[in-house]
């Protein structure tokens, strides 16, 4: 709250003081003399309307007084009836009051009359109100007053009634006029009559008369008719008057003597303007004197404030003057005393703040203040010269914002208007620009300066140069980025362990490797040095550990770890104990690595070299077979081709018929056997077509149910709506059959089932990698997802271990006594020719499971109803022409000759393609066609086949081959042969194709 | 100290500047609304002057009643009255005077003379005027600012008429008039004679007396008398027509008697007539006895206020003020006045309903009387029509 002025409240107070009694009495002497003049000047009104009643009583009272002495004449006949006229008249003129006098008989016929009138004498005046209120009442009787339409003048009727007759006076009532024309009351009041209607009868200005004007409404008028003689205060014609009424008892007229409030009371106002004005005038003098003594009260009390006001401004010297108040005197000798306190206090104020100052200027540490408007107002001078490189007086008045760039300046702003708004302390770090334009990082520290009334009139502070502390920082942040970067690549994590306090510290990475979550987990030793749930692991880490505990030795070792989320990994660490002075182990530090990854790659590795070892040994098994194969069936052409020759020569009933038979057939067992290496080498023939698998089983229900013991029983489930797969016929048929064959070898002479189920699937990543999981690892292969086909083969045979299912497709390995281990070897082939898959499911006991998937195919091509091999042929066909032999064994040379002759043809030989080409060149076009085998020293088939062709491009050329005919047909991009036979082959193989070739046109060979 | 001084003088300055305010601004901005001014102008003295003033008296009722009632929207109504002293000249001036104060409208005259005077000026002044006596039928149909509350004399006449043919059975009839109103004379003596003629009846002839000057009432009655008309019509004043009618018995003749409405209405004529004006007949539009509650009303609230009994000019003062406050609560524009009564058409008189026609003509209920036993006695009534 703030002071009041000691000026201002004395001031008031003497004024107060002094005013408020003079005040009091004033309005109490001025109120009750306002009474007293008020009643006097009402009570001299009241006087004079009561005088002014009086007269005009006696004013009526003169023709009453007539009326009567007419009537008394009357009555004692002193005038006579001749005579009345005449002595009425008389009285006219003489008394004007009289307007008219008539006498009316008793039935109010007019008798008599003055001023004489011929019309009137005779004339019926009973319907006159006069006449029968006076008939009625017996008595004189005033009437109300009236305008007489005779003069046109204000009058009333007296009625005097007489025993009979009737005596009425027309009075003139102007003469009422006279009665109050002679009062004068103010410049504007008077008197006035109002008859007992309320009409004004008698005023000063005729108008109000001549207009009948009725004042009853008026307030004084109603009291009054009530009977009341008094003053009223009323308002008529807009102006406020005071009217004292008397009545006139003979009428009840109302005499008033009116005056206007205003004018009636102007004694009373003078007096109030009087008392008023001297009220003002004693409070005036009395403020006056106050204010006097107040001046002398307050003078030196003033000449203090002037002295305290030099003081402030640095001048000490002050001798106190002669005050008269003792009071005052001693303010004064106090603030003597003061003052000289205040000097020395000054005095050491100046030296330490010369002290101070020097020490703010020399300081490193910019100290500043700015206004208001954010402009330096100081700026220590060292610190200023050092930082900015400018002089402190180049800085001086211009804005802080002006010493960084628009951007920084933006923000300094906003900082600078919270401090200004009101905001405690502030510590921030800006950019500002050097005299040179080099930026300077800097840490501010502002707060708010404020004035006494508490408005900010800007900010002060300090501020340090932390450029240096800055780059620093920026490189040991860098430094951390990238140990943390280094330590996340390397899956490596720094620790700490305080042994005296116990406390842990470790990076980041040590959460990622072991999976802690941050927010959950703080960091423990157990975590670090965590004993495995592998005893066999326990004292190789104790020993490291304990190592570390006794010794400064640098330990290390490899531990696998439960993670926090329940995985295993692999880890290194490596641990160092720090010594204090004492010899005190104080901390162990060291590091941990996650190798999972590493472990994994190594384990991987080794899987993938045991693979490629075991896939080398298969591909080098397969290259042996197939050679085998090919060998072998170049060997059995001979056998099975002699033999065909010599069962054509031999007679029908010729016991060597049956010899050649078995030859025959054991040949033809043996190449069925080679056919099983070529498969399983890759090498098999391949002729695709779509095949049903369920029509194609049931087509081998024979041939199955003779392939196996009579006591196994074979059963089928057939899925329906089977979907068709590409594959070879003769190579699915082999699969089939050697999975039966095992299955009945597996059930053996007990009784047992075989069961051929058939389906369809579809195969999903998992499904598929789980099969590959299952089998070893050499036979994994990257299998699409889809539908697949399948033929499952279950037996109810022995069964068979783990160790035997790893070792099943090998090659050559076999369970049985007299087996060749080729069958399954082969059907793995066959099946991974077809890009398809195999699965084996085995218990000791119970028997043994197969399942074959093959991809299905989208539509079926090349239904498997055509089978050409087992087509019959035309044992009449005989050929004719030339065909040249091109094989290098000797034994193939010699059967095929006599199979060709037998045939029909003329036979040529040659041992190799060079051969061969010379014998061609040499026939000059009489060769029809070239049975041509592939394999042969000097010239290879493939290229005789080729210098053939430029001899006579239409040349029919058959290759023959131990090997299947895609392998070799696929040899050729340009014009290939003109058909193939597999060998080992017999006349009516050879009779059918030289058939087919000779059928062919011309055009068609090439 | 200058200070202080300064301060002191400032106070004091500002306490008188208050009392200023206190006593003299406020009262005055406190003032209310600006009345309404009416002016009244009519006959206060001279001829006439007792209806005038019966009319001024009617419609200061009407004023005070309905300032009492709060005014017209708030505005209190005040009446300016003005003697128009019964000349054409001095009403022009006062009229004048009127229409310079800023009245909305005048009411007046009563006499027809004075009316036919002032009208043009009305209309040139375009300000309205409600005649509350002025029955002359010269201002019967006319498109001007001149409305009125009585029923014209051509309007009245057809009345009079039916009353002495049809009622009185009189045949033939001498009219008697004040040539001291000239224009009010003719315009009955044509109206009336008019009237009676399509009825059938015959007027005779027509007496005159003039009212300024001194004439022998017993000549005119035997003047009369010597006409042998069956019926006399008396447009005269009322002191006159009472006399006319003393002579006339006095003289032995029984000769009935119609009273035009400048007579029967004037209190002179029963009051001096004696008992020879009892069988006297007239139409008038005041009904002696009121009919109804508001007529009650308003003659108790005359008499309380003026002492004095109501009568018909009082009547005709009070339902002109009552007229026109009705079109000022509608409207506060004077040029729309008339328009406003006009289409509003329909006022609840005192003595009835009174229709105005499209020229501000009244359509009302009239009355027929009869001076019975000293008194007025109603003995029929007509409905408003346009007759």
């Amino acid at each position: 709250m703030m002071p009041k002025k000691l000026r201002q409240v004395l001031t008031l107070n003497f004024i107060a003081v002094a005013a408020l009694p003079v005040l009091a009495v004033g309005l109490i002497a001025l109120r009750s003399l306002s009474v007293s003049l008020e009643e006097e000047i009402t009570e001299k009104n009241y006087i004079i309307a009561k005088s002014i009643a009086g007269d005009v009583e006696r004013f009526l009272n003169e023709p009453l007084n007539l009326l009567e002495q007419i009537r008394n004449l009357k009555r004692k006949g002193i005038v006579s009836e001749k005579e009345l006229n005449e002595y009425l008249a008389g009285l006219v003129t003489q008394y004007p009051i009289f307007n008219v006098i008539r006498i009316l008989d008793q039935k109010g016929i007019v008798t008599h009359l003055a001023p004489f009138d011929e019309n009137i004498p005779g004339l019926d005046m009973s319907n006159q109100p006069y006449y029968r209120v006076a008939r009625k009442t017996g008595e004189s009787h005033w009437s109300h007053t009236l305008i007489l339409s005779q003069t046109r003048r204000l009058a009333l009727t007296l009625t005097l009634p007489l025993e009979k007759e009737m005596i009425v006076g027309y009075l003139n009532l102007s003469e009422l006029n006279r009665v109050i024309d002679k009062v004068k009351i103010g410049d504007s009041g008077y008197a006035a009559i109002i008859d007992s209607n309320g009409t004004i009868i008698a005023h000063p200005d005729q108008k109000f008369v001549s207009e009948r004007t009725n004042v009853k409404h008026l307030f004084f008028a109603q009291q009054s008719m009530m009977g009341k003689e008094r003053t009223f205060f009323y308002r008529f014609m807009g102006v406020e008057k005071i009217g004292s009424v008397a009545f006139v008892p003979q009428t009840h007229w109302m005499v008033i003597v009116t005056q206007p409030i205003e004018e009636a009371f102007l004694p009373v106002q003078r007096v109030r303007n009087i008392g008023w004005a001297g009220m003002l005038a004693a409070i005036l003098l009395a403020g006056f004197i106050a204010l006097i003594n107040l001046k002398r009260v307050l003078k030196p009390l003033l000449r203090l404030e002037k002295e305290s006001q030099r003081i402030a401004d640095g001048d000490y010297t002050y001798e106190p003057e002669s005050i008269p108040y003792l009071e005052i005197r001693n303010v004064a000798h106090s603030f003597k005393t003061m003052i000289d306190a205040i000097r020395d206090r000054d005095k050491e104020l100046r030296n330490s703040e010369a002290k101070y100052r020097q020490l703010v200027e020399s300081s490193r540490i910019l100290i500043w203040s700015v206004d208001s408007l954010g402009r330096w107002t100081y700026l220590n001078e060292n610190a200023a010269r050092r930082i900015y490189g400018y002089e402190p007086g180049e800085m001086l008045g211009k804005p802080f914002t002006d010493f960084m760039t628009p951007e920084q300046a933006k923000k300094d702003w906003g900082i600078f208007e919270e401090i200004m708004a009101g905001k405690n302390q502030v510590n921030y770090e800006t950019v500002h620009l050097r005299k040179d334009g080099t930026p300077i990082m800097m840490n501010f520290s502002a707060i708010v300066l404020r004035d006494e009334q508490g408005e900010s009139l800007g900010t002060t502070g300090t501020a340090g140069d932390i450029t240096e502390r800055k780059r620093a920082e920026e490189a040991l942040r860098e430094s951390e980025r990238r140990l943390r970067e280094a330590q996340q690549l390397a899956h490596l994590g720094n620790w700490h362990w305080d042994i005296q306090t116990g406390n842990v510290e470790w990076s980041d990475e040590v959460y990622e490797i072991f999976r802690f979550d941050p927010n959950q987990v703080t960091p423990q030793i157990d975590s670090i040095l965590t004993l495995l749930p592998w005893s066999e692991h326990h004292s190789r880490d104790q020993e490291s550990i304990q190592k570390a505990f006794e010794s400064l030795e640098f330990g290390s070792y490899e531990q696998e770890s439960l993670r926090a989320d329940g995985s295993t990994g692999f880890y290194t660490v490596t641990l160092q104990g720090i010594y204090d002075d004492d010899g005190r182990l104080a901390v162990i530090r060291g590091t941990v690595q996650d190798i999972t990854e590493r472990k994994q790659i190594e384990e991987e590795r080794l899987s993938l070299e045991r693979q490629v070892q075991h896939v080398q040994k298969l591909e080098s098994l397969g290259v042996l077979a197939g050679g085998i194969a090919h060998d072998f069936n170049n060997l059995l052409m001979g056998i099975l081709g002699n033999a065909d020759l010599a069962i054509g020569i031999l007679p029908p009933y010729s016991p060597a018929r049956e010899n050649i038979r078995e030859i025959e057939k054991a040949s033809k067992r043996a190449a069925e056997l080679a056919k099983q290496m070529l498969a399983y080498s890759g090498k098999g023939r391949f002729i695709i077509k779509s095949i049903d698998l369920n029509e194609f089983v049931e087509e081998m229900a024979h041939l199955l149910k003779v392939s196996i013991s009579k006591k196994t029983m074979l059963r089928y489930h057939f899925a329906k709506n089977l979907p068709f797969f590409d594959g070879d016929v003769t190579q699915i048929r082999q699969v089939i059959m050697n999975l039966i064959t095992n299955a009945s070898e597996a059930i053996g002479d007990n009784s047992g089932v075989i069961t051929l189920s058939t389906g369809a699937t579809h195969c999903d990543r998992a499904y598929l990698d789980n099969i590959n999981k299952t089998m070893p690892a050499d036979l994994h292969q990257l299998m699409p997802e889809g539908v697949y086909v399948y033929l499952e083969v279950r037996d109810t045979g022995c069964g068979m271990d783990t160790k035997t299912i790893e070792k099943l497709f090998d090659p050559f390995f076999t369970t049985k006594f007299m087996g060749r281990g080729l069958g399954l070897s082969a059907v793995l082939g066959i099946v991974r020719g077809h890009r398809g898959i195999i699965n084996v499911y085995s218990e000791i006991g119970k028997g043994t499971t197969f399942k074959v998937l093959f991809p299905a195919s989208p539509s079926p091509q090349n239904p498997t109803a055509d089978r050409s091999e087992d087509n019959a042929v035309e044992e009449d066909w005989r050929g004719s022409g030339t065909v040249l032999l091109v094989d290098d064994e000797e034994l193939i040379q010699h059967a095929g000759k006599q199979m060709l002759e037998r045939i029909g043809f003329t036979v040529l030989t040659a041992s190799d393609g060079e051969e061969a080409l010379r014998i061609f060149q040499e026939s000059d076009g009489d060769i029809d066609c070239v049975l041509l085998d592939l394999t042969m020293p000097r010239m290879s088939g493939e290229e005789c086949l080729r210098e053939l062709r430029k001899i006579k491009s239409d040349v029919r050329i058959v290759l023959s081959s131990g090997y299947n005919e895609q392998d070799v047909v696929r040899r050729f991009t340009e014009k290939g042969p003109a058909g193939f036979i597999q060998k080992p082959y017999q006349t009516e193989n050879l009779r059918r194709k030289m058939k087919e070739i000779f059928s062919q046109k011309v055009e068609e060979i090439s | 100290m200058k200070a202080i001084q300064r301060k002191i003088i400032v106070v004091v300055i500002g306490f008188a500047v208050i009392l200023v305010v206190l006593f003299f601004v406020i009262p005055k901005s406190m003032h209310p609304k600006e009345p309404i001014k009416i002016g009244l102008a009519n006959t206060l003295t001279g001829t006439a002057s007792t209806a005038g003033i019966h009319i001024r008296n009617g419609a200061i009722l009407a004023v005070e009643q309905a300032n009492a009632a709060g005014g017209i929207h708030g505005r209190m109504v005040e009446l300016l009255v003005r003697d128009d002293k019964g000349d054409p000249a001095e009403a022009l001036r006062v009229d004048q005077e009127l229409i310079d104060e800023g009245v909305v409208a005048i009411l007046g005259h009563y006499l027809s003379t004075l009316s036919m005077a002032t009208v043009p000026l009305m209309n040139e002044k375009n300000v309205l005027m409600i005649g509350l006596g002025s029955i002359t039928s010269e201002l019967t149909g006319l498109d001007d600012n001149f409305l009125r509350v009585e029923i014209p004399i051509d309007r009245e006449a057809p009345m009079m008429a039916d009353l002495a043919y049809n009622r009185l059975g009189l045949r033939d009839m001498v009219i008697v008039y004040d040539a001291a109103n000239q224009k009010l004379a003719d315009s009955w003596c044509s109206n009336f004679s008019k009237e009676f003629r399509k009825l059938g009846g015959r007027v005779s002839g027509a007496v005159a007396l003039d009212s300024r000057e001194k004439f022998s009432a017993p000549n005119l009655a035997r003047q009369i008398i010597k006409s042998k008309a069956q019926g006399v019509f008396l447009v005269t004043n009322g002191i006159h027509g009472a006399l006319i009618c003393q002579h006339l018995r006095r003289e032995g003749s029984g000769v009935k008697i119609v009273a035009s409405g400048w007579t029967f209405p004037d209190t002179d004529f029963l009051a001096n007539g004696g008992l020879a004006v009892e069988g006297v007949v007239s139409v008038s539009g005041f009904e002696e006895v009121p009919g109804n509650r508001r007529e009650r009303e308003f003659r108790d609230a005359y008499e309380r206020r003026f002492g004095e009994s109501c009568t018909e000019p009082a009547q005709n003062g009070y339902e002109g003020v009552q007229i026109l406050l009705t079109a000022l609560a509608i409207t506060n524009d004077p040029q729309k006045l008339k328009s406003v009564i006009l289409d509003h058409k329909i006022f609840p008189g005192v003595g009835g309903i009174i229709v105005f026609d499209p020229y501000g003509d009244p359509v009302r209920a009239a009355y027929f009387v009869e001076i019975r036993d000293r008194r007025i006695t109603t003995i029929g009534k007509t409905e408003p029509s346009n007759h």
